[in-house]
């Protein structure tokens, strides 16, 4: 059933206090004041708020794992990307705003790694095709949205800005290896059959 | 003020009058000398604190971005509580041009025309991947930023930015607005020539 329909009750003739119209006006006054009295007191006070808005630079919302931010390169413990500069990420950006230039490191037991790696925020519509791209798990969309720049410039990001510990993105790299399938067991969803 | 005491008290020695008279001099000097920087800078102050919290903007909005300056406007993200809300849909009236989605180059005339009518003091705040520098849409069609038409001041990237990135961009709008210093011919700033070719930049 779509909802309930409550059927009202309304009076067909106006009483002497609402043919009088400041009574009503008093009245209808006092619950916009006792709304706003009860917000601030919740406000200042911090207990029972009651209000809606999100107070933003000292509150946030907590978004769902699913949020994707700005893509971000997981860093390995002896600081380097994990990223192998394969490509892959670039090849399936939509906006064409990875550019990876990938060198060599002689003797190591990964020899390829990206020598640049540069996002260019200011196009990047974060859409994660990149993070499904990626075979290694090398990158990974963050929770960081807020990126307000004066210059345009600054808003091309490299690899000093986007490597990013791997201890900090343990949320999002759980959930992408449920969601893509990858190695590890799927984590399980709340209502599955199986 | 510092340099006014130890004076003072180094002259306490003499006689009172001429200490009066020394410390006169000192403080004319001062003032001379700082003069009317002293002044304007208190000026600048007062009136950048007035400006950055009454922002009427102009909602130039074109494409899906729009939603999410609608979500920013609401309720929930009270854009209200940085004294930037209450859009004005004449550009005479308006502070402030929030260029919110693609900007077509049939659009473009439009948007710069907007941006001419405004009155001075005016900012600019690109509002999402398009504006900022064309986005997804790298065609034939769609300006590839703004700021080959129009300057902006602060660029907020996202497709479409997530009502925090624009409070933030607001904020940053904000302390830009209070750094800024207004000539004595009260102009809020120079005219910046838009930059009119992308060359430098890479076509993707």
């Amino acid at each position: 059933m779509p909802g309930n329909v409550i059927k009202v009750k309304r009076k067909e003739k106006l009483g002497i206090l609402e043919r009088l119209y400041l009574p009503m006006i008093v009245q209808g006054l006092m619950v916009t004041t006792a709304h706003f009295v009860s917000n601030l007191r919740g406000l200042v006070t911090g207990k029972n708020r009651t209000d809606f808005v999100v107070q933003y630079p000292e509150e946030r919302v907590d978004y769902p794992d699913a949020f994707r931010g700005m893509p971000v390169l997981v860093q390995l413990p002896n600081g380097q990307p994990r990223c192998v500069a394969c490509g892959l990420c670039e090849f399936a950006c939509p906006t064409d705003c990875i550019s990876i230039i990938p060198g060599e490191l002689e003797g190591a037991r990964i020899e390829r790694y990206p020598e640049t790696f540069e996002i260019d925020m200011s196009r990047c519509m974060f859409c994660g095709l990149c993070e499904e791209a990626c075979p290694e798990e090398a990158i990974v969309m963050s929770r960081h949205v807020e990126l307000a720049e004066y210059e345009r410039k600054a808003l091309v990001f490299g690899k000093s800005q986007l490597l990013v510990p791997a201890s900090l993105l343990e949320r999002r790299l759980e959930f992408i290896r449920g969601q893509y399938d990858r190695e590890a067991a799927p984590p399980a969803r709340k209502g599955a059959a199986t | 003020m510092g340099n006014f005491q130890t004076g003072v008290s180094r002259l306490a020695g003499r006689n009172v009058a001429e200490a009066a008279q020394a410390r006169d001099r000192r403080a004319v000097e001062f003032l001379r000398q700082g003069g009317d920087s002293f002044l304007t800078s208190k000026v600048d102050a007062v009136l950048n604190w007035g400006r950055k919290y009454s922002m009427f903007l102009y909602p130039f909005v074109t494409a899906c971005c729009g939603m999410e300056f609608m979500s920013v406007a609401g309720p929930r993200y009270d854009i209200d509580r940085f004294g930037c809300a209450l859009p004005r849909f004449s550009p005479r009236q308006s502070d402030l041009l929030m260029v919110v989605g693609t900007i077509t180059h049939r659009q473009a005339p439009i948007l710069k025309k907007v941006y001419d009518q405004m009155a001075e003091p005016k900012w600019v705040i690109a509002f999402g991947a398009c504006t900022c520098s064309g986005g997804p849409y790298n065609n034939y069609a769609t300006v590839q930023g703004i700021d080959t038409i129009i300057p902006v001041d602060v660029y907020i990237p996202g497709c479409p930015p997530r009502p925090e990135a624009v409070l933030d961009g607001v904020m940053k709008l904000q302390a830009r607005v209070q750094a800024e210093a207004i000539p004595d011919d009260g102009r809020h700033r120079d005219i910046v020539e838009p930059r009119t070719s992308r060359s430098d930049e890479s076509a993707g």
